[in-house]
């Protein structure tokens, strides 16, 4: 394991770590105080974005939790697989990554696509997970073609922040377009709804009201197929809630992880 | 649709019942044996010819599908797998089935609406010995089976050779069946991409077991096969068989094969294990359900799946008293559920299956029509039925009985039987809508009621 310090923010402060995953070399932002704290939180970011998409919110999180914001493969400063991981194999990666870094009774949480990455490897390892949390989960069946996603991504683009715009440019540039619609590709196929009602984990399904890409009656069924989730909306949340409305965000889930 | 790929064999039960249980699920008969249309004008016409020339086509039809020898280690058998994905309709089903051949089984999945990936397959490869040569057949296929193996680590390879039934076939090629040891890709991304989890992998296990030389770490010689003469016949030889050797003029009066050292899975129908721990795999990561449908021989299943037909009319409220009988890979749910026939399976045309339809109708109210679809092999193997039995079984029906294409006169050398019995089945005046499937709480539900077949029992698997 590799650590290496950036900039301090907030205590307890960001460190990257790197862990060996079947011989792809993982790497993860986390805010982690020494001795670690119970039930951690893993924040799997959306498509072709990385763990900085999460850092916001992780930042506010880490308060009263070690937070773990890991690059899937093939994203951001993990290596790359020789071929695109579909969502079962990283599913499969997250689980691994979990094992590696010795995590137990995690909360999951994931942003869009990160919520499909989410169910899998619930669906596929549920003695790792503990809860989970869904931040406008995608994919919605009714919208599952890419013309359909596409006109909503544009939309969801008019509500981004400049320095989010920023963030997306970075990352997409070190993902690279091949992988990206790859990756998009494998996202629209994943059908989460199959897989909810199998996760019994106590789960809270967020959705912002002006969050273009994710409609209200979704996450609702989203709710209704989960054995036992609740709902928090948002006013005036977007789609990117972890980067954009951080401090909003991180009160609903810490609401929800204080209760339940 | 897209043929199977050229190294396996068209005439054989697993890709035969492959093709029909997917022709049903596409919501298509399967005539003529899934051969071209144009062709079943010709073959119904073979019966013209006589016996020795009949004899010529029917190799002449197997032969078309040989791998030479030398070229065996360039089969990629996993290929098979894309074939059977295009097979079957691209949709989510409510239970998968993987694992041993079954005529009644085509009518089990058939009900349940579920697709089935065999775990057998017959790959034809050319090879000159004379049928009653066991030990030569056994010695020439060493270098191919060598070859094939290097170049597919996830299968065992069962060489059979069966001078009994597949007399006329064994004289150009000889039977490599080859076992999945593992799903593969091919089949787990079948099973990923149209199993939604939480649903059911049916395991179709065959506990069918032959004495077999151990060749080599996957690779094991059968001398025989199930069918008319017993394993004790094939190994030491019987007054039945050496008449069977005279009347084919053959040098020997008893077969010299190798001697058996082990026991292994029957080549054509048994379930080789290896392959429930990889499904148990995937099960545990997709949370499947599995359960286990074992059954003694490849047979056992037909009375329960004929008494769950006739369960599934009464409750649907139509007459179940039209027995259809089938044999070997003449099967075709489509026209069983549009008639309203009661399938029973009979894995071959030899006197142990006369026997099981005669125990099953023992055991059953009787019907008032029985359909008797046959196979033809064109041997007069060691314990084959005279056309009485046939007729004595078709007597048994309470109105009338009738062979469905078959010349029982001609049997079994009536290879126009392919080409008839779809006619013969459309024939039969009653139609019926076809039904939704069964789902595996209505099968629960007659399981229950029916109480315990035997050779068959059904074992949940907690993933």
């Amino acid at each position: 394991m590799v650590s290496r310090q950036t900039t301090p923010i907030g205590a307890p402060s960001c460190h990257w770590r790197e862990h060996d995953v079947d011989g792809v070399r993982v790497a993860a932002r986390t805010w982690v105080t020494d001795p670690p704290r119970p039930e951690p939180i893993v924040a799997v970011h959306g498509l072709v974005v990385s763990s900085a998409y999460m850092a916001p919110l992780a930042d506010r999180l880490s308060d009263h939790r070690d937070v773990w914001a890991p690059d899937l493969p093939g994203f951001g400063a993990s290596d790359k697989p020789d071929h695109v991981l579909d969502v079962r194999e990283l599913g499969r990666a997250l689980a691994g990554w979990i094992d590696a870094a010795g995590l137990r009774d995690v909360v999951l949480l994931g942003n869009s696509f990160g919520c499909q990455i989410v169910a899998e490897t619930t669906l596929q390892r549920p003695d790792l997970v503990s809860r989970m949390v869904l931040l406008g989960p995608t994919m919605q069946p009714r919208l599952r073609s890419v013309p359909k996603q596409l006109r909503r991504w544009r939309k969801e683009q008019k509500t981004q922040s400049a320095r989010l715009k920023a963030l997306q440019v970075r990352d997409y540039a070190k993902a690279g377009i091949p992988r990206a619609i790859t990756t998009f590709r494998h996202a629209l196929h994943d059908r989460i709804e199959d897989k909810l009602p199998l996760l019994e984990q106590p789960t809270l399904v967020v959705r912002g009201t002006d969050d273009p890409i994710v409609e209200q009656d979704w996450v609702e069924t989203v709710v209704g197929l989960l054995p036992d989730a609740e709902l928090a909306v948002l006013p005036g949340a977007t789609h990117a809630i972890n980067h954009e409305q951080p401090a909003q965000t991180a009160r609903a889930v810490g609401r929800f992880l204080h209760t339940r | 649709m897209p043929s199977p790929p050229g190294f396996v064999a068209n005439f054989d039960s697993a890709t035969a019942m492959t093709m029909a249980t997917a022709a049903f699920l596409r919501g298509e008969d399967w005539p003529a044996l899934g051969n071209p249309e144009p062709l079943k004008p010709l073959a119904a016409r073979a019966n013209v010819l006589p016996t020795k020339v009949r004899e010529k086509a029917f190799i002449l039809g197997g032969a078309s599908e040989i791998t030479r020898p030398g070229r065996v280690g360039k089969i990629h058998i996993d290929d098979v797998a894309d074939w059977i994905a295009e097979e079957y309709p691209e949709r989510r089903y409510p239970a998968v089935s993987v694992g041993s051949s079954s005529g009644a089984g085509v009518y089990l999945n058939a009900a349940l609406g579920s697709p089935w990936l065999p775990q057998t397959l017959l790959l034809p490869v050319g090879q000159r010995v004379h049928p009653d040569d066991p030990q030569t057949a056994m010695e020439k296929g060493k270098e191919p089976a060598a070859d094939l193996l290097e170049a597919n680590p996830d299968w065992q390879l069962h060489h059979m050779h069966d001078a009994n039934q597949d007399r006329l076939m064994v004289r150009a090629l000889t039977y490599f069946r080859v076992k999945r040891r593992r799903l593969g890709d091919g089949y787990e991304r079948f099973i990923v991409d149209r199993l939604p989890p939480g649903r059911t992998l049916l395991l179709m296990e065959c506990k069918a077991r032959w004495k077999t030389t151990r060749m080599g770490d996957r690779y094991v010689y059968q001398h025989g096969a199930m069918g008319g003469a017993t394993q004790e016949e094939f190994h030491r030889g019987s007054e039945r068989v050496a008449e069977y050797l005279e009347r084919y003029d053959s040098p020997v009066r008893e077969w010299d094969g190798p001697e058996p050292d082990t026991e292994s899975p029957e080549a054509e129908w048994g379930f080789e294990e290896s392959l429930r721990d990889d499904v148990v795999r995937l099960a545990r990561e997709r949370r499947y359900r599995v359960r286990r449908v074992i059954f003694e021989d490849p047979d056992s299943l037909s009375p329960l799946v004929a008494d769950l037909y006739r369960w599934w009319y009464r409750r649907r409220r139509i007459p179940a008293n039209r027995l259809l009988i089938s044999s070997f890979v003449i099967n075709d749910p489509y026209w069983t559920l549009r008639t309203g026939s009661t399938p029973f399976w009979m894995k071959f045309n030899m006197q142990p299956s006369v026997d099981a339809v005669n125990a099953y109708l023992d055991s059953t109210d009787p019907f008032d029509e029985i359909h008797l679809m046959l196979f033809q092999h064109g041997v007069r193997a060691v314990g084959l039925p005279p056309k009485e039995a046939w007729t004595d079984i078709l007597a048994r029906a309470r109105k009338f009985g009738r062979p469905a294409g078959a010349d029982l006169d001609e049997f079994p050398y009536d290879f126009a039987q392919f080409a008839k019995y779809h006619d013969a089945l459309q024939a039969i005046p009653a139609r019926y809508p076809l039904p939704r499937p069964l789902t595996l709480d209505e099968l629960d539900e007659f399981l229950s009621q029916a109480g315990d077949y035997e050779g068959v029992t059904f074992e949940d698997i907690d993933p």
